[in-house]
Parts: C-alpha cells; structure tokens; sequence
C-alpha cells in the first residue's frame, strides 16, 4: 500500500514536471518576475552596496515567496480546467497521494526558483556565495510548499480565491520567513556566535508539524465530494 | 426569555465591574489614572484566547463528528473571539500611547496579537466564499485548526526575532482592591462573551433555517 502509494506520487510529479518544462514559457515568465522584483527592490530601497548587502537575505525570500505564489496558483489552474483533478481522483488515487505529489512538484520547482535567483542576487549585490545554503534552500522552500499546497488547492475552487491565497498563506508562513531570512543572514555572516540552531530547530518543527497537519488535512480538503 | 435575562445580568454585571475597575481599585503609583484601561484590556486578551480555544477544539469535533452544531460553534468562537483580540489591540494600543509614549511597537506579544487577528480574519473571509454548507465547514475547521496549531509557533518565532511588553503583574504585587476589580471584569466579560456567542449561534441556527426555506423554494 505505501510502496503503491509512493510509485503513484513518483509519477504524478513527473506528470507535473513533464508538463511544466513542456511550456516553459510559465516557468520563464516565473524567473523574470523574481529577477524583476530584485530590481524593483533596489530601485526602491537604495544602491548603497553595504545596505543592500545588509538587507539581501530579506529581498531574497521576499522574492521567494513571491514567485511561490504565483507557482502554487498555476499549479492547481490547470487541474480545474476541464475536470481534471476530478479525473485523478476517479483513478481511485488516494488525497493524500495528491497532495505529496503536488507538494512535491512545488518544492522542486520553488528550490529550482532559488537555484537561479540566488547567484542572481549574488551577482548584482555583490555576496558571497557559499555552498552551507543549500539545507536553508531545502527546508525554507519545504515550509513553503507543504502549507502552500494546502491553501492553493483551498483557494483554487473559489469564486474570487486569488486574493485569498496570500491572505491565508502570508500570515501561516511569518515563522518560516522570518527564520529563513536569519538564517541566511547569519550563513552569509560566518555565523560566528553560531546562533542558527535556535532558527533550525524552530523551521524544523514548523516543517513537521504542518507538513503532517496538511497530510492528515487532505483527506477533507482535497476530496471534492 | 431566560437568554435575554441571561444578557441583562451579565451587562449588569460588567456595569458592577466597572464600579471596581473606576472606584474602589486605587490609582497606580507609577501610571496614575491611565492603567484602568487594562481593566478591560486584560481580560479581553484572556477571554479571546480561552474563545479561540474553545473554536479549535469545536472545529476538531466538526471534523470528527461532521455536525452543523460544532460548526456554528466554532464559527460564532471565532468571530467573538476576533471582536475581543481586536478590543484588545485596540484598547492595548490607547494605554500604550501615554504608558509607552508610542502607539504600536513590534514587541513579541503585540506582533503576535496582530498576526492572530488578521490570520482568523483571514478565515471569517475565507468562510462567506463557500457556499456549499457541507464543503465549507469541512474546510473552515481544517483551516482553523491550522491556524490555531501555528499559534505558538508564531510567537516563540517573534520572540525570538525582537526580545516593550512589560512581564504580568501578578497577585502579590497589586492592591487588593485591583486583583478583585481585575478578576470581577474578566468574569463579566466573560458572561458577555458567552452571551454573544449564544446569540451568534442562534443567528447562525436561523440563518440555516433561511436558506433551506430558500433551497426548497
């Protein structure tokens, strides 16, 4: 049953990836926001390099989350369009196999977002770039996508969801964000004190406890009965 | 005819409370005049926090027992227990002024006070978009479940991010005549907060009759 399960959410996410790079034009349009956005930020805020080297970590996540949401809405667009999430639940395919398929195309997709805007900020901000970043990556874009999931497959059958989405999510998502930025913060200092353990731990906690609380959810939130 | 008895008292009550709160409790050697407003503030906070409480535990037995009446319990908590966090920011942020000589600061409890109040506003909003009774009380419980799980996840996060909030008093710091003027208004507003939460369920209960009236039309 768990070995079904898992080989259904393998192929699920396939179908979802293969689809995404198949029009790319989506995932282009996503990168371009992000890159956009960084420099709307700076046309905003100031060109003073120390500054913007001081405030990074925070326009990188902010940016993040962004194109997150813009992520979690296509996602589950193309699913209403003509039935077809009503479709894969006729397959007999578990809510809970739906759902950590979608969370997981999510994450890939969010991390692969990081992948390009980081060095991106790197380049124009002048930081340095260090390879400690990558479980920072892994668990903030985790957070992310295990309650962006939920709310995004919420909002998505709503007349009007849109404004919804970021209404319901940004606020959840304040413990990531915030522990996300000082972590990196402090990864892009040396972290001297070594004062992220206390912000691990709490995005850990966070990560397990909404990833299982969504898991446990999607019986009632993804079955359209 | 006994409910609306029930509401008298409880105003009569809180009146009474408001006799201690502005009479017999004496000023405050530091704040003068200023500090009865947390008369009101105080149990406010309480109150609101034991009502979002009581939201959670009805929207889990919404989902357990898949009943309208847990439904428009945990509805009706949430939207009285919305009205005291927001009496209480509000009132929170009119002591301040003078107290702390600003309006707002980004103190832990005060950010996360505000978080709370727009994340269940957030859900009060979300509810009025579902119009499917069934669907939507399935999806309001998940979602204040949620909601109230993040809670304190949200303020050890905020605490840990800005360490002007003072400590609480306790009762071996203050004047005997505030500790009772303290505990008669949290009583009172605790009436009146079951009073409302009664007729926010009552007006739930019709509401519901309404519609069906509606549906078989």
């Amino acid at each position: 049953m768990l070995k079904r399960g898992f080989y259904q959410v393998l192929a699920l996410v396939k179908k979802d990836l293969l689809l995404e790079f198949r029009e790319v034009d989506h995932l282009v349009s996503l990168l371009l926001f992000g890159f956009l956005l960084l420099l709307l930020f700076s046309f905003a805020l100031s060109v003073e390099p120390d500054f913007m080297r001081k405030i990074a970590p925070g326009l990188f996540w902010m940016t993040i989350l962004f194109s997150s949401l813009m992520m979690m809405e296509r996602s589950f667009q193309r699913e209403n369009e003509g039935g077809q999430w009503e479709g894969l639940l006729l397959t007999g395919a578990d809510p809970k196999v739906l759902y950590m398929s979608k969370m997981l195309s999510n994450l890939l997709f969010i991390i692969l977002i990081q992948v390009i805007i980081f060095p991106l900020m790197v380049f124009l901000f002048d930081l340095s770039l260090t390879p400690s970043l990558w479980s920072i990556f892994l668990l903030g874009s985790l957070g992310i996508s295990s309650l962006g999931t939920t709310y995004g497959g919420l909002t998505a059958t709503l007349k009007g969801g849109g404004i919804m989405l970021p209404l319901l999510l940004f606020p959840m998502l304040i413990p990531v964000l915030l522990a996300s930025v000082k972590i990196t913060e402090l990864t892009l200092a040396h972290d001297i004190f070594s004062q992220r353990e206390v912000w691990f731990k709490l995005l850990i906690l966070f990560d397990s406890v909404f990833l299982l609380g969504s898991i446990l959810l999607s019986d009632v939130l993804f079955d359209r009965s | 005819m006994l409910f609306k008895l029930f509401g008298a008292v409880a105003l009569l009550f809180f009146a009474y409370a408001q006799y201690w709160a502005l009479v017999r409790a004496p000023a405050d050697y530091q704040m003068g005049d200023v500090y009865r407003i947390l008369f009101v503030h105080v149990p406010a906070a309480w109150n609101a926090l034991l009502l979002l409480t009581f939201s959670f535990v009805a929207s889990l037995m919404t989902l357990l027992k898949r009943s309208a009446t847990w439904d428009r319990l945990a509805h009706s908590s949430i939207e009285v227990g919305v009205l005291l966090t927001g009496l209480a920011l509000a009132l929170g942020s009119i002591w301040g002024r003078p107290t702390w000589g600003v309006w707002w600061t980004w103190d832990p409890r005060l950010t996360t006070t505000a978080i709370l109040f727009i994340l269940y506003l957030g859900a009060l909003m979300l509810r009025r978009l579902i119009e499917d009774r069934e669907r939507r009380s399935r999806i309001m419980a998940s979602v204040s479940i949620l909601i109230y799980l993040n809670v304190p996840i949200v303020y050890f996060s905020v605490k840990w991010w800005r360490t002007l909030h003072q400590v609480q008093s306790n009762p071996n710091t203050m004047d005997p005549a505030m500790v009772t003027g303290l505990r008669l208004n949290a009583l009172a507003l605790l009436a009146l907060s079951l009073f409302f939460l009664i007729f926010r369920y009552r007006l739930a209960k019709r509401e519901q009759i309404n519609q069906e009236k509606e549906d078989s039309k």
